[in-house]
C-alpha cells in the first residue's frame, strides 16, 4: 500500500482553532446539562431544548457553513478537511447546533455545482453564506443515510414523510429527495412553506435535534433530476459519511481526554485509579479506536477534496471505524467513571450520547462494512 | 517557496527512478532452498549466505543506508531510506538479513557512538559484512529489562563479561552483539548499565547455543558469558548511560523512528493472499468469501490496513497529531496485532486443514504453525502489554505503576 499524503493547511487549521475557542467561550463545560434538567417524574427524561440562535449567528458569522463553498458563491473555499476539522470540533463541545447538517448541504451544494450547475444550486449555497441552516430529507429506513425512496414528486409538488432527518425542527432550508416520473429529483423547500410539516423526534441525544419530515403537496425549487441528480447524490453521500464520523470522533476524544483526567484524580486503594493496568489499558484502547477512525476521516476528506475514485469506500471506512469507536468509548467512559458515571449529574452521559446517536445515525460500522466488501471484495472478483 | 523544497523534489524523483530501474534489472529469481519468511528465522549457512549477498547488492545500489553520511559507508542523503523501502517491500524484494544491524545497532551508534566507532562499524551494519544481533533479554529480565544481571566489570584496563542472554536472535551468524550489561552493581538499577559493542563469533568464552521456538525453527539462541574480554573502546556512550542507550534502541525496533532499513507498515500482499485464499477454499457448500461472517472479518483487516496508511500520512501534518508520540507510539502494537490477527484468519479459512504441516499434501501456507508464529510479534521487542504501558504513561501521562 503506497503512503497516502493529507492535505490539511493552514486556513483549515485557522477555521478550527477559532471555532474552538469560540465553542469553549460559549459552552463551558456543564453548560448542556444545566439547560436539560430532566423531569424525573416524567415519562421521557430530558426534553427538547431549542438551539441558542445568538450561537448559531456566531457561527454563521465565522463563515463555517459555507467553508466548503466556493468563492462564487460567498463561500470561504476551503478543502474538505476543514469541513470535517469543524465537524470534529462540534463532537468535541457537543454543540447544539445545526452546523453538522448545514455542512452536509454545503457538501451537496458543492457535488450539484459540478454535476448539475444552476441558478437555484447557486441560490442554495448563497442561502447557507448568509446563514441558513439546513439539511437533507430522504431516509426512510433506520439506516437514516437519506435516499430516494421515502418521498415522491408527481405534478410538480411532493408528498410522503421522511425520518430521522438530523435539525429538522431548526433548518430553515429542507433539501428534499424524492422519486418522480422523470426520475430522482432533488428540491430545495423552505421549512415554513405550505404542505411542509415536521414533527420532533425526541432523541436520547441532548444536544442535538431530528424530526420526521410530512410533505403534502410541497413546492420548491427543483435542483437536479435525472442521472445528474443520482450522480451529485452519489458523491453528497460521502460528505455525509465523512462529517458524521468526525463528530463521533470529536465527541469520543472528549469522552478520552475526560476519562483520562477522572483516572488521574479519582483514588482507590489509596491510589489514583490510573496506576491499575485494567483502567489504562482500557483508555489505551480507546486511544488506538479513535485514532483510526481519525486518521480514516481525514483520509476520506481528501478523497472527496480530489474526487478520487474510491472516495465512497474511503467514506464508508471513515464511518465504519468511527462507529466502532462510539460504541467502545461510549461504553468504557461510564464504565471507567463507576457510579458517578452512571448518574445525570456527571457529563459523561451527555457525550456518550451524542457518540451513540452518531454510531447509530447514517448506518452503523457492520452496515459500513458489509457495503465495503462488495466494493472491495466483489470489484476485485470481477477484475480477476 | 524557497528554491529548497524543489530541489528535494527532484532528487527524490531521480531517486524514486533509480530504484525502480535497479528492481526491475536486479530482483533476485527466488533460490533453489526455501528461503525463511523474516531474518528470524534463518536456518542454514546456505540461506544466510544467498540473503547476505542480496543486501550487499541493495547497498551498492544505494537503496540501504541512503541517508547516512558517506564516511560512514552510506550514502549521504537526505530523507530517501523511505522511498527505497517502500519500493522493496512493494516489489516484493527479499528482506534485508542484518535487521538487527539496520534498525538497531546502526542507530544507535549513529546516535551515542565515537567517530571512530561510527566508522569502524557503521559500514558493516549497512553492507551485511558484519551480521549483528542483540544481548538485552535475560532469563530474569525481560519486560522489566532494567533488571539485567549480566555482569561487566574493569580487570586490567579491560572489561570482563560474564552472563546469561537469552532469545538473542540471529546470534548462530551474528560477529558482534548490542550488550547491555551491570557495570555499577550498587546503583540504582536504571543507572547501573553500560552499553557495549560486543564481539561474538569466535570470540573466547562465548558459547551460542541455538533454542527451537515452538513452530520447530531455529531461530534465536542462548549466550553465555564466561569472562569474556571487551576491550573499553567498545563501550558506546558513558558507563552507567547503558539504559539511556538502550532507549534509543527501542525507540528504532518499536518503528517509532524510520530507520536505516525502514519503518513498520504492514504490507498489501498478505491481505491479497488471504482474499485470494478465502476465494479458493470452501466454508459449507460456497467458497468462503460468499461467507458473511468471513466478508466482515476480511473488511475489517482491510480497513485497519488503510487506516494504518492513513495513520503514517497524518503523523506528518503536526496540526493534526495531538501529541508527537501518539501515533509513533502505537506502531508497533497495532501493526503486530493486525498481523496476528490476519494470520488467525487465514488459519480458521483452512478449517482442519490448517492443522496439517505445510510439506502435507494439500496444505496452504499460514497454517496453524504461522499463526503460533505471529505470537513472535507480540512478545518480541516488548509485548503488547508493555506497549500499552507505555502508550498509557507517556501519552496519557497516566501515574506509573511503581
Ligand atoms: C521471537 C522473539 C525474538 C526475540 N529476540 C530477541 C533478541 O534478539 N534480543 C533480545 O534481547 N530479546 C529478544 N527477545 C526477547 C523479548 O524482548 C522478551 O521475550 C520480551 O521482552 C518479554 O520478556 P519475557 O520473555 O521475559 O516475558 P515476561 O517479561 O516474563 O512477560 C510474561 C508476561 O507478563 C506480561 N508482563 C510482564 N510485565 C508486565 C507489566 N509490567 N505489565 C503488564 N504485563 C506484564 C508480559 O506482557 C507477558 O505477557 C525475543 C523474543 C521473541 C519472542
Amino acid at each position: 500500500m503506497s503512503a497516502p499524503t493529507l492535505e490539511f493547511d493552514d486556513d483549515a487549521a485557522r477555521a478550527r482553532d477559532e471555532l474552538r475557542r469560540l465553542l469553549g467561550a460559549r459552552l463551558p463545560r456543564g453548560a448542556v446539562r444545566a439547560t436539560r434538567a430532566p423531569d424525573p417524574t416524567a415519562a421521557h427524561h430530558g426534553d427538547v431544548t431549542p438551539y441558542d440562535p445568538a450561537l448559531w449567528r456566531e457561527l454563521s458569522a465565522l463563515g463555517l457553513a459555507g467553508a466548503a463553498l466556493p468563492d462564487a458563491v460567498g463561500g470561504a473555499g476551503l478543502s474538505a478537511s476543514a469541513s470535517v476539522a469543524i465537524a470534529e470540533e462540534l463532537g468535541r463541545a457537543a454543540a447544539p447546533c445545526p452546523l453538522l447538517s448545514t455542512s452536509m448541504v454545503a457538501g451537496l451544494a458543492r457535488e450539484l455545482a459540478r454535476c448539475a450547475p444552476s441558478g437555484g444550486v447557486d441560490a442554495l449555497s448563497r442561502r447557507i453564506v448568509d446563514g441558513a441552516s439546513a439539511t437533507i430529507a430522504g431516509a426512510s429506513g433506520v439506516d437514516s443515510t437519506p435516499g430516494f425512496d421515502a418521498l415522491h414528486r408527481h405534478d410538480g409538488v411532493l408528498l410522503g414523510a421522511a425520518r430521522y432527518v438530523a435539525d429538522a425542527p431548526e433548518a430553515q432550508v429542507i433539501v428534499a429527495l424524492a422519486r418522480s416520473e422523470a426520475g430522482p429529483v432533488i428540491v430545495a423547500l423552505e421549512r415554513g412553506a405550505a404542505g411542509v410539516e415536521v414533527i420532533e423526534e425526541r432523541l436520547v441525544d441532548l444536544t442535538r435535534r431530528q424530526g420526521t419530515v410530512r410533505l403534502d403537496g410541497a413546492r420548491g425549487q427543483l435542483l437536479a433530476s435525472g442521472e445528474v441528480a443520482r450522480r451529485a447524490w452519489e458523491a453528497a453521500r460521502s460528505w455525509l459519511w465523512t462529517l458524521a464520523a468526525a463528530d463521533i470522533v470529536g465527541a469520543c476524544e472528549w469522552l478520552l481526554q475526560t476519562t483520562t483526567e477522572y483516572a488521574k484524580t479519582r483514588e482507590q486503594f489509596g491510589r489514583p485509579i490510573g496506576v491499575y493496568q485494567a483502567v489504562k489499558h482500557q483508555l489505551v484502547a480507546m486511544m488506538s479506536t479513535i485514532d483510526l477512525a481519525r486518521s480514516l476521516t481525514y483520509a476520506a476528506a481528501d478523497s472527496i477534496s480530489r474526487d478520487a475514485p474510491d472516495r465512497e469506500a474511503a467514506a464508508r471506512a471513515a464511518k465504519a471505524q468511527a462507529s466502532e469507536a462510539a460504541r467502545l468509548c461510549a461504553g468504557s467512559a461510564i464504565q471507567l467513571h463507576g457510579g458517578i458515571g452512571f448518574t445525570w449529574e456527571c457529563d459523561v452521559h451527555v457525550w456518550a450520547k451524542r457518540a451513540l446517536h452518531g454510531q447509530l445515525s447514517y448506518g452503523d460500522a457492520a452496515l459500513h462494512r458489509r457495503e465495503l466488501s462488495r466494493l472491495w471484495l466483489d470489484a476485485a472478483l470481477e477484475l480477476r | 517557496m524557497t528554491d529548497a523544497p524543489r530541489d528535494d523534489d527532484a532528487e527524490r524523483r531521480a531517486f524514486a527512478t533509480h530504484v525502480a530501474e535497479w528492481l526491475r534489472a536486479h530482483l533476485p529469481t527466488p533460490p533453489a532452498f526455501a528461503l525463511p519468511a523474516t531474518p528470524r528465522e534463518v536456518q542454514t549457512e546456505q540461506q544466510h549466505e544467498w540473503l547476505r549477498a542480496w543486501q550487499r547488492a541493495c547497498w551498492e545500489a544505494e537503496l540501504v543506508g541512503c541517508d547516512v553520511p558517506r564516511e560512514y559507508g552510506g550514502h549521504g542523503r537526505r530523507g530517501l531510506q523511505a522511498t527505497a523501502s517502500r519500493a522493496l517491500r512493494e516489489a516484493g524484494a527479499p528482506f534485508l538479513v542484518n535487521l538487527v544491524a539496520l534498525q538497531m545497532a546502526c542507530p544507535t551508534i549513529l546516535a551515542h557512538g565515537t567517530e571512530a566507532q561510527k566508522r569502524r562499524f557503521v559500514p558493516g551494519c549497512l553492507s551485511a559484512d558484519e551480521i549483528w544481533c542483540q544481548g538485552f533479554s535475560e532469563p530474569n529480565a525481560g519486560s522489566d529489562l532494567a533488571s539485567v544481571q549480566c555482569r561487566a566489570s574493569v580487570r586490567d584496563g579491560v572489561w570482563r563479561v560474564d552472563g546469561h542472554k537469552v532469545w538473542t536472535t540471529l546470534a548462530r551468524f551474528a560477529d558482534w552483539m548490542i550488550l547491555l550489561a551491570r557495570t555499577e552493581p550498587g546503583a540504582q538499577k536504571h543507572a547501573g548499565l553500560t552499553y557495549f559493542l560486543c564481539p561474538i563469533k569466535g570470540h573466547s568464552g562465548v558459547t551460542v547455543r541455538p533454542l527451537v521456538k515452538l513452530t520447530g525453527e531455529l531461530g534465536f539462541n542462548e549466550v553465555l558469558f564466561d569472562d569474556v574480554a571487551v576491550a573499553d573502546e567498545l563501550r558506546l556512550d558513558e558507563r552507567g548511560r547503558g539504559w539511556q542507550v538502550a532507549m534509543t534502541t527501542l525507540l528504532h525496533e518499536r518503528g517509532a523512528a524510520e530507520s536505516a532499513g525502514g519503518g513498520l507498515a504492514v504490507p498489501a500482499s498478505p491481505l491479497d493472499a488471504l482474499v485470494a485464499l478465502a476465494r479458493r477454499v470452501p466454508r459449507g457448500t460456497s467458497p468462503a468469501i460468499e461467507d458473511p461472517w468471513v466478508r466482515d472479518r476480511l473488511v475489517s483487516l482491510m480497513l485497519t490496513a488503510r487506516a494504518l496508511a492513513a495513520h503514517q500520512a497524518r503523523a506528518r501534518v503536526p496540526a493534526l497529531c495531538d501529541h508527537p508520540l501518539r501515533l509513533p507510539l502505537q506502531a508497533k502494537l497495532l501493526t503486530t496485532e493486525w498481523a496476528q490477527a490476519l494470520a488467525h484468519l487465514e488459519m480458521e479459512l483452512q478449517g482442519a486443514g490448517g492443522a496439517l504441516l505445510v510439506a502435507e499434501p494439500n496444505a496452504e501456507q499460514g497454517g496453524a504453525r504461522s499463526y503460533l508464529g505471529s505470537y513472535g510479534m507480540t512478545i518480541a521487542a516488548g509485548t503488547s502489554e508493555i506497549q500499552r504501558n507505555i502508550l498509557a504513561e507517556r501519552v496519557l501521562e497516566l501515574p506509573r505503576h511503581r
